[in-house]
This record gives C-alpha cells, sequence and structure tokens, in this order.
C-alpha cells in the first residue's frame, strides 16, 4: 500500500478524477473530502462490507418456491 | 425449484445495467428482473453473464410503508430519472431455510430507472434500516 503524508488542506489525486484532501485532523480521526466521478461509488469500508456480506448471502444458486413465498406472504395479509 | 428455462427467457430490451455493479459480485453488471403475478410481491433478479449472482428481491414499501431511506441526491441524479413514476424500488432477500424468516437488505435498496433501464444498489447509512430486517412478523 502507497502511504503519503499530508497535511491539512494538502490532497492527494488519483486517476483523473478522484481528488482526496485532509480537511481536518485532531488525536484520534481525520476529516477527508472526496471527489470522485459519478461512476465511482465512494462509501465507508465498514458500510461496504456489511452490504456485501449480505449480498452474498442472500444470492442463491437457483430460484427458490417463489410461489410458497407469495402465499406465505398474502396469509400475513390476511 | 427449477423454473423450465422459457421462464426465465429475456430479450435484449429486458437487460438493466448496474454499471457500479453490486458488492460481493462486482463482475455482474447486467441483470434480467423476473416479474410474474402469481408471485408478488416478489421478484427474481439474476445476472446474465455470472450464475451465482441471483436473488429474490422485494419491494420494501410492501411489509414497511414507513421505508423512507435517506439517500443523497447525487446517487438520485446519477439515475438521471425525469419522472418518478421512472423509478422502481427494490430490496434484495435473504430467503431463510425457514421461509416465514426471510429477510430483506434495508440497508442496501436498489434502485432502478426503467426509462435508460439503469441500476444501483445504494447503501444506506442508518441505524433505522438493517441488512436483515423479517418480512413476515
Amino acid at each position: 500500500m502507497l502511504v503519503l503524508t499530508r497535511k491539512p488542506g494538502e490532497a492527494i489525486h488519483i486517476g483523473d478524477g478522484i481528488v482526496i484532501t485532509v480537511v481536518e485532523i485532531d488525536a484520534k480521526s481525520c476529516r477527508i473530502g472526496i471527489q470522485a466521478p459519478p461512476s465511482v461509488p465512494v462509501y465507508r469500508a465498514e458500510v461496504y462490507k456489511r452490504i456485501q456480506e449480505e449480498n452474498r448471502r442472500a444470492a442463491t444458486p437457483a430460484q427458490p418456491d417463489l410461489l410458497a413465498m407469495a402465499e406465505l406472504f398474502r396469509k400475513r395479509e390476511d | 425449484m427449477e423454473q423450465s428455462p422459457e421462464a426465465l427467457s429475456y430479450s435484449t430490451e429486458d437487460v438493466i445495467s448496474f454499471p457500479a455493479g453490486i458488492p460481493g459480485f462486482e463482475g455482474a453488471r447486467e441483470f434480467v428482473i423476473f416479474t410474474r403475478p402469481e408471485h408478488e410481491p416478489f421478484h427474481w433478479m439474476r445476472s446474465v453473464s455470472e450464475s451465482a449472482a441471483q436473488f429474490v428481491l422485494i419491494n420494501p414499501l410492501q411489509f414497511r410503508p414507513d421505508y423512507d431511506p435517506v439517500v443523497p441526491s447525487s446517487e438520485i441524479r446519477d439515475l438521471d430519472v425525469r419522472d418518478p413514476k421512472e423509478l422502481l424500488l427494490y430490496t434484495i432477500v435473504t430467503v431463510n431455510d425457514d421461509m416465514s424468516k426471510s429477510t430483506a437488505n434495508l440497508a442496501g435498496p436498489l434502485f432502478v430507472n426503467i426509462r435508460t433501464r439503469v441500476g444501483k444498489q445504494l447503501l444506506v447509512d442508518d441505524p433505522r434500516w438493517s441488512t436483515s430486517e423479517r418480512i413476515l412478523p
């Protein structure tokens, strides 16, 4: 991993359209500004990981019995 | 239950592209959503290229009418929505072995623009909406 030292207000360019700016730092955290094109989604790593894991859990090798599921759902409504 | 091949046939106009991919299945960018009246409120979405990327979907408003995730306006702008009617909302269902315990991922709604046929999974960073919300009480 490339590690660079930056001061508040200084930035890093990645490729053509991504700019990472250090906005503010204190003893325990740092605020980072991110400019990126719309095609590049930017998320906190832990949020992304949660969705990624749930998507993997949700993927099914074949179509489940949607008729049975739909029936269960309708019963709930009664 | 396996579907007959005819039931899962589609034409190229049915393909919805997810340019940013689906987290966990980054290689799959094109999907088809199958909707059949007898399966409502569930839908079936599968990747045209990656056989592992197949999901059950539900419109979360079907079981959580109060669902109102805060979505950055820039994310919706990317979908180029001209009319709210163009925008479809789904969430991915995790089917439990005990079907009645199946859950939906309210932290990762899918938005699909049916006019442009472009979709996107958004990540909602809000403790009210979990990745595994029970569909049936």
